[in-house]
């Protein structure tokens, strides 16, 4: 008997204290309701409570939490299906409404995630939200804090971790990528071999033009070269036939002066007869002195050739 | 064995449970089972009187409590970013018309914000009031 009032007065004690103390760590709280009615937060450290009468009702933890959510089928705004898998960051920064302002904020968070993400999604094309994330982010983040306002509960970020296109939709986004990228390498190609002509067109016309240059000058030169010569060829000519002239002019002057006596005169015309001789014209008219003269010449050489026959 | 002994040896095991779990009302338990030992060692026959002592020790530690958890209050512990955001600067990086919401960038985070006047992008603006999503923002100029 004495030992079973021993047993049940430590057991209540044991059970009393325990119910008394509460230590809460870091970033943690407890609601606490005073019979059935909110009460105060358990803030972290050692707490005491009114056994009984205060209870605590739920524990939250503080730090920011992450929720996966399952892929998604969304539909862009062209009529694609897209599965999306996002991640949830999310946080309780009010207690007391996390506890009774919604059942399951858990639940509740990945619900309106999915939801607005469909929402925003459904209003881009492809292409964007394949592009966009930065976009679908910030959009998100007003449309959840409108919503979790009453919660206590902020999202932090809801990061889209992958967007995966249809199978069908992903091989023709491959292969319109592979014929942009040939269209590029033929585009170049065809770019280097007009460039290749054009170069190769200027070269040849600029090789032209450089010869016709040159064949212009030298023409040029040599025709230069040709007038300096016939004038200078003209010049002499003219000098010549000047000093000839001025000879001339000079030898008549001094006949002129010397006086044209009679034996001048045969022996221009002996010298006039020469000349006559050696034209054309087979009958000469040899006036009779001057045959004589001839006559007399002859004798002379026949005395010069007898003097040389007599040394023999 | 002798009563004291047992009670002693109870007073030794809780304390080191308490000193692993640190839950503080194991400390207590302990001390009126230290208390009891010692009541045991006076009057070794009286095992009632020694359990009621005990107990009774224990209580009243654990109401005597209160004034070290009021102590233990005033100490300050990890603060979270979220809470002090009263007072910060931060910059608005979505336009916020009145009665609409914009975003404003205060230290890494991006927050919903609501204002009574139109801001526009890049203006600097101070935290007013600190709902728990949503914050409340003045243009930074006008307080100083």
């Amino acid at each position: 008997m004495q030992w079973a009032i021993i047993v049940i007065v430590l057991l209540v004690v044991v059970v009393f204290i325990s119910l008394t103390v509460k230590v809460v760590p870091q970033q943690r709280v407890g609601v606490v309701e005073r019979l059935g009615k909110f009460h105060r937060l358990l803030t972290p450290g050692l707490n005491i409570l009114i056994p009984v009468i205060d209870q605590v009702r739920i524990n939250h933890d503080l730090r920011i939490q992450q929720a996966n959510v399952p892929p998604q089928t969304v539909i862009t705004k062209d009529n694609v299906q897209v599965q999306i898998d996002t991640i949830i960051f999310y946080q309780v920064v009010g207690p007391e409404q996390a506890t009774y302002g919604i059942s399951d904020y858990v639940y509740g968070v990945r619900n309106i995630s999915t939801a607005t993400m469909r929402q925003i999604i459904g209003k881009l094309e492809l292409d964007e939200t394949l592009s966009g994330r930065e976009k679908i982010s910030t959009e998100i983040r007003v449309a959840l804090d409108e919503a979790t306002e009453k919660w206590g509960v902020r999202i932090e970020r809801v990061e889209v971790i992958d967007i995966k296109p249809p199978l069908d939709i992903q091989e023709s986004m491959d292969k319109q990528m592979k014929a942009e990228r040939n269209k590029r390498a033929i585009v170049l190609e065809a770019e280097a071999a007009k460039q290749d002509m054009i170069l190769r067109a200027e070269g040849d016309k600029q090789s032209k033009i450089l010869k016709a240059e040159g064949d212009k000058e030298a023409r040029i030169r040599e025709a230069e070269g040709l007038r300096q010569a016939q004038e200078l060829e003209a010049l002499g000519e003219a000098a010549a036939i000047k000093s000839v002239a001025e000879a001339e002019k000079a030898r008549i002057e001094f006949l002129a002066t010397s006086g044209l006596t009679e034996e001048i005169l045969a022996y221009r015309s002996f010298e006039a007869l020469t000349e006559v001789a050696k034209g054309p014209a087979n009958k000469v008219f040899i006036p009779s002195n001057a045959i004589e003269t001839l006559g007399s010449l002859g004798a002379i050489a026949e005395v010069f050739k007898s003097g040389k026959d007599l040394k023999k | 064995m002798h009563a004291w002994v047992i009670w002693l040896i109870a007073a030794g095991i809780l304390l080191v449970f308490e000193m692993m779990t640190l839950t503080f009302y194991l400390l207590w338990l302990s001390l009126g089972a230290a208390v009891a030992a010692i009541i045991a060692l006076i009057a070794p026959e009286g095992i009632l009187l020694q359990v009621s002592v005990g107990c009774l020790v224990a209580l009243v530690l654990t109401f005597f409590s209160k004034p070290l958890v009021k102590r233990l209050r005033a100490s300050k512990g990890f603060q979270d970013i979220g809470t002090e955001l009263v007072g910060k600067q931060g910059v608005v990086v979505e336009p916020i018309e009145p009665g609409q919401f914009g975003i404003v960038k205060i230290g890494g985070d991006t927050w919903s914000a609501t204002s009574f006047e139109a801001l526009r992008k890049d203006e600097l603006v101070r935290v007013m009031k600190r709902g728990s999503t949503i914050i409340e923002v003045q243009r930074w100029e006008e307080i100083i």
